[in-house]
C-alpha cells in the first residue's frame, strides 16, 4: 500500500478540510433553525463569527505542527465532570472521544467545536437538545476516527502507522497502571476502553454526590495540617499513609472533640474512598489492555482468514465489539465485584459524613436537618399505612354488621290485639341503609366515601338535585363521575 | 499484520456520505416535533398520591369479560407497552379482546422515601385491584406483570391467590443469582444499607446509567452511529426519538423499596427461597395456583431467561405455560415480530382460560 503517499496530496487534503467544514456547517444549521443564536454577536463573548475555520485550513496548519506528538493525556473525564452540577447523567460518558489517539494527535477542530457546542447546549432544551448531544458526541468521535486514519494512510507505511499506534496506545496504558501502582496517577488517559465506560459514569456519579472530591487531596492535606504539627504531605502508598492513618486516629480534644472527630472519620473515609477508586481504576486499566488485545487478535484473525477491513464503520465496529467482548468479561468477574462495591461503599461512606458535617451547621441554624425530616416521614407514611388498614377493617366490620342485620329475621307485624304496645316500639329506626355499590360506578371505597359523608341509601341519592350532586362530586373527588355515570337516575330505578 | 485496506480517496467519500446523512438528519431531527407518552386512548378511573390508574379504550367492546391489569416495573415508564401506533402491546392486547388497565406509578419524590414493597403490593396495587373488580362486579381479575412488576405480581398473586385469575409474567426475574446476571452480580458487594440510608430515594439517572453499562460500547455509542442511517426517513426517526425519550425517562426509585428489592431479591434469592416478608405477608410462590403464563426473551440482558424460567419448578399451579420471544428486554414489546405474535397470543391463552 505504498501507493498511498502519492495519492494522498494537497488537493485530498483540502477536499479533507472541506468534508470538515461541512461536518461543522451541519451543527451551526442545527443550531441555527433551532432558534439558538450561538454566535451572537458579543453575547457569549467567543466573539465566533459563523464557521471559525472559514477562509483557513486548520488542518493543513495542525498538520504542519506535527499533530501526531501531541500528549495523549490532554481530557480528564473527572475534571470534567465537575461540570455537571445539576445532572450528572445527562451527559454522554463517550463525550471523551476513545479514537482521538487514532493517529497519535489531537483533532484540531474538536477544541473549537467543543467550546462552539458548549456555548450553546444550554439553550438546547427538551428532547431535541439530549438527544442532539448524543449524535455530536457520535459524531464528534466518529469523524475524529476518520480523521485520525486519513492522517495514518497519509504515511509512507500506513500499515506499519496503524502498528506503531497500537503499540504506542498499548504503551500508555502500561505507563497509566504504572502510575496508579504508584500513586501517581493525576489523569486518566482519554484511551478507548477507559473513557465511555463505567469509569467515567462513575466519576460523574460520584461528583454529584460529593463535588469537592476533586478537591480531596488537598482537603486532606489541609486537614492532616490541622493535625500535625509541622504539617505533613499528601499521604501516598506505605509508611506514609499508615502515619498519616495513625494520626487521624488520634482521640480529638477540648470542647470541639466531637467536631474534631468527625473530621478524622470523614478524612479516613477520603482515604478509603481513593484507595477504592485508585484499585476500581487499576482493574479497569488491565480491562482496556485485554481489549486493545483482543482488538488486536481480531484483526490477525482477519488477515489469517485473508480479509481486510474495507470501511470505516467497519472498523468502527469491530473496535465496539472487541471492547465490548473485554469490557463483559470484566464486568462479570469476582474482581469487579469487588472493586465496584468497595467504591460504591467508601463512596457512600464519604458522602454520608458529609451530611453529618451539613446537619450540624443547619442544627447551629435552628434549620430542620435531614433526619428530622426523615423521622417526620417515616412515622407519617407509617400513619398512612395504619389509617388504611383501619379503614380496611371498618368496612369489613361494616360488611359484617350488614350481614348480621340482614340474617336477622324481618320485624313481623304486631298482632292486633297489642295497640297499646309500648311507644319506644314503634320508635322510627335509624335511617335504613342501602348496598351502594349496586349503583353501577360505586366501588367499596366510594360507598365508604359516601357513608362518611352521610349519604347512606339509594333514597338520599335519587332525591338529589344537579346542584347538589356537583358539590359532593367535589367532596368525594370522583371527576365528574355522579352526573356522568348517573347514581341518581341509577338510584331511582333500583328504588323502583 | 493490519488488515485494513483503505485509500484516502475512500476515506474521504465515506465521510462525505456520513455527513451528508447526519447533515439531512439532524434537519429532520428538528421537525420531529412532540413526541407523545403513549399513544392509546385511555382514561384515569382512580388516583391515589402519585399513582394513576387508567383503562385503556377500545373501538370494539372486549370479548373477555374479565379485565386485564398491567403491573410495570418501578424504573422507567410504562408507555413502553404503548410506543407507537403499530408497535403497541396495549393495542394488541385490545384487538385481541382484551379489556385493558394499567398502573402508572408517576415519579416519586423525596417525601416518597418510606414507600415500602408493602405499601406498592398490600396497598396500591391490592387497591387497584379491588376498584377493577368492584367495577365489574368480580372476585378476580387478570394480571399481567413486566419485569420488576412481574416480580411484584408473583409476590401478590401468591399472598392474594383470590383475587387472581390468572397471571401473566413478562420479562420477569425469578432466580436472580443465574449465572449470567450481571445485575445481581454487580450488586453482591455493595452496602445497599449505607446507599439507601445515605442517598434517600434512588437517583433514576443512576439505575438508568447502570442499565446501559451492561452493555456501555453498543447503548451509548454505536447505536447512535447505526441511526444516522435512518435519519432521511422521518417517521424512522421519530420512532427512533420515542424509544430514545422513553430510555431516559427514569423515575427515581423509592428508598425502602428499592433497600427490599435490591437485598431481598438480587443479594438473597428469597423470592426462590419462599422467605421474602411483605408486610404481614410471607411470599410462598406455591401459593401461586391460578394458570401462569410465563414470557421471556431469548435474548434479554437484563434478565436472563434462566432468570425468568426457574419459575417453573416455583409455582404452585398445574397450568404452566412458557412462551419464548427471540428477542430483548425491548424487542418483546416493540419489535415488529414481537407485535404480530406476543399479544394475540396472550388473548388466545386468557381466552381459554
Amino acid at each position: 500500500m505504498s501507493t498511498n503517499a502519492n495519492s494522498w496530496n494537497e488537493s485530498l487534503m483540502n477536499d479533507w478540510a472541506d468534508a470538515q467544514r461541512k461536518y461543522w456547517d451541519t451543527w451551526r444549521d442545527f443550531a441555527g433553525n433551532a432558534g439558538f443564536s450561538p454566535f451572537g454577536a458579543g453575547s457569549n463573548g467567543q466573539g465566533f463569527a459563523g464557521n471559525p475555520f472559514n477562509g483557513s485550513n486548520p488542518f493543513a496548519a495542525a498538520f504542519g505542527q506535527n499533530p501526531f506528538t501531541q500528549n495523549p493525556f490532554n481530557m480528564n473525564p473527572f475534571a470534567a465532570a465537575s461540570t455537571f452540577g445539576q445532572n450528572p447523567f445527562a451527559q454522554n460518558p463517550f463525550a471523551q472521544n476513545p479514537f482521538a489517539q487514532f493517529g497519535g494527535g489531537t483533532n484540531p477542530f474538536t477544541g473549537a467545536l467543543d467550546q462552539w457546542w458548549a456555548s450553546m447546549k444550554p439553550e438546547v432544551q427538551g428532547d431535541i437538545g439530549t438527544v442532539a448531544q448524543r449524535f455530536y458526541d457520535m459524531g464528534k468521535n466518529f469523524m475524529s476516527m476518520a480523521e485520525g486514519v486519513f492522517g495514518v494512510t497519509a504515511q509512507e507505511q500506513p500499515d506499519a502507522a496503524m502498528q506503531m499506534w497500537m503499540s504506542s496506545m498499548q504503551a500508555m496504558l502500561q505507563q497509566w497502571i504504572t502510575q496508579i501502582q504508584n500513586n501517581m496517577d493525576i489523569v486518566t488517559p482519554d484511551l478507548p476502553g477507559i473513557s465511555g465506560t463505567t469509569l467515567s459514569t462513575w466519576a460523574q456519579f460520584a461528583d454529584s454526590v460529593a463535588p469537592w472530591l476533586n478537591m480531596s487531596q488537598s482537603y486532606l492535606k489541609d486537614i492532616a495540617e490541622g493535625h500535625l504539627p509541622g504539617g505533613i504531605e499528601m499521604p501516598g502508598v506505605g509508611a506514609a499513609q499508615e502515619q498519616f492513618c495513625r494520626a487521624l486516629s488520634v482521640p480529638g480534644l477540648g470542647y470541639n472533640r466531637e467536631q474534631q472527630e468527625r473530621m478524622q472519620a470523614l478524612a479516613r473515609h477520603l482515604l478509603a474512598y481513593h484507595e477504592a477508586l485508585r484499585a476500581y481504576k487499576l482493574a479497569f486499566a488491565k480491562t482496556a489492555l485485554a481489549s486493545l488485545d483482543s482488538v488486536q487478535k481480531r484483526m490477525q484473525a482477519l488477515h489469517n482468514e485473508g480479509k481486510a477491513i474495507e470501511s470505516l464503520r467497519a472498523l468502527y465496529d469491530m473496535w465496539v465489539d472487541a471492547s465490548e467482548e473485554a469490557y463483559g468479561d470484566f464486568a462479570m468477574s469476582d474482581e469487579y465485584q469487588v472493586v465496584y462495591g468497595d467504591l460504591v461503599n467508601t463512596l457512600m461512606q464519604v458522602r454520608q459524613d458529609m451530611n453529618a458535617l451539613a446537619d450540624q451547621q443547619y442544627r447551629l441554624l435552628n434549620l430542620p436537618t435531614r433526619p428530622e425530616i426523615d423521622t417526620m416521614q417515616r412515622r407519617q407514611q407509617e400513619n398512612r399505612r395504619e389509617n388504611r388498614q383501619l379503614r380496611r377493617e371498618i368496612a369489613e366490620l361494616r360488611a359484617q354488621v350488614e350481614k348480621l342485620a340482614k340474617a336477622k329475621p324481618a320485624p313481623t307485624a304486631k298482632p292486633k290485639g297489642k295497640s297499646n304496645a309500648p311507644a319506644q316500639d314503634s320508635l322510627p329506626i335509624a335511617q335504613p341503609e342501602d348496598d351502594l355499590t349496586e349503583i353501577k360506578g360505586i366501588g367499596p371505597k366510594m360507598a365508604e366515601k359516601l357513608y362518611e359523608e352521610g349519604i347512606k341509601n339509594f333514597s338520599q341519592l335519587a332525591k338529589m338535585n344537579k346542584k347538589f350532586a356537583e358539590q359532593l362530586d367535589e367532596a368525594l373527588k370522583a371527576q365528574g363521575r355522579i352526573l356522568r355515570e348517573d347514581w341518581i337516575g341509577q338510584a331511582k330505578k333500583l328504588l323502583g | 499484520m493490519i488488515p485494513f485496506q483503505m485509500r484516502p480517496d475512500e476515506i474521504l467519500s465515506e465521510t462525505r456520505g456520513f455527513n451528508e446523512k447526519l447533515a439531512k438528519g439532524v434537519g429532520n431531527l428538528m421537525d420531529v416535533g412532540e413526541i407523545p407518552s403513549g399513544v392509546t386512548p385511555k382514561e384515569p378511573v382512580y388516583k391515589e398520591d402519585k399513582l394513576v390508574l387508567y383503562r385503556y379504550k377500545s373501538e370494539k367492546p372486549a370479548t373477555n369479560k374479565t379485565p386485564l391489569l398491567i403491573v410495570y416495573a418501578l424504573v422507567n415508564r410504562p408507555y413502553m407497552t404503548d410506543l407507537q401506533e403499530n408497535r403497541s402491546t396495549i393495542r394488541g392486547l385490545l384487538d385481541a379482546g382484551q379489556d385493558v388497565y394499567l398502573i402508572d406509578w408517576g415519579y416519586p419524590d423525596a417525601a416518597d422515601r418510606y414507600l415500602t414493597m408493602d405499601d406498592y403490593i398490600n396497598g396500591y396495587l391490592d387497591r387497584c385491584v379491588d376498584i377493577i373488580c368492584a367495577h365489574h362486579g368480580l372476585d378476580k381479575i387478570n394480571v399481567l406483570g413486566i419485569c420488576q412488576g412481574g416480580a411484584f405480581s408473583l409476590c401478590y398473586a401468591s399472598t392474594h391467590p383470590e383475587k387472581v385469575r390468572n397471571l401473566i409474567t413478562m420479562v420477569t426475574p425469578v432466580d436472580f443469582k443465574t449465572p449470567d446476571n450481571m445485575l445481581s452480580h454487580w450488586v453482591q458487594n455493595v452496602d445497599i444499607d449505607l446507599l439507601v440510608d445515605t442517598q434517600g430515594n434512588i437517583p433514576g439517572e443512576m439505575l438508568n446509567w447502570t442499565f446501559l453499562n451492561l452493555k456501555p460500547y453498543q447503548l451509548m455509542a454505536q447505536k447512535y452511529l447505526g441511526v444516522v442511517d435512518l435519519m432521511d426517513n422521518p417517521k424512522a426517526l421519530k420512532n427512533f426519538m420515542r424509544m430514545e425519550k422513553w430510555i431516559f425517562d427514569s423515575p427515581d426509585q423509592a428508598g425502602e423499596t428499592f433497600r427490599q428489592f435490591t437485598k431481598d431479591f438480587f443479594q438473597q434469592n428469597k423470592l426462590m427461597k419462599g422467605e421474602v416478608q411483605i408486610g404481614d405477608y410471607t411470599v410462598n410462590l406455591r401459593n401461586v395456583t391460578m394458570p401462569v403464563l410465563n414470557v421471556f426473551a431469548e435474548q434479554d440482558h437484563l434478565v436472563p431467561p434462566d432468570a425468568s424460567k426457574a419459575l417453573k419448578k416455583c409455582v404452585g399451579t398445574k397450568d404452566y405455560t412458557e412462551l419464548s420471544f427471540p428477542g430483548g428486554h425491548i424487542g418483546i414489546y416493540v419489535s415488529g415480530k414481537a407485535q404480530k405474535t406476543i399479544p394475540p397470543a396472550i388473548g388466545d391463552w386468557l381466552d381459554k382460560r
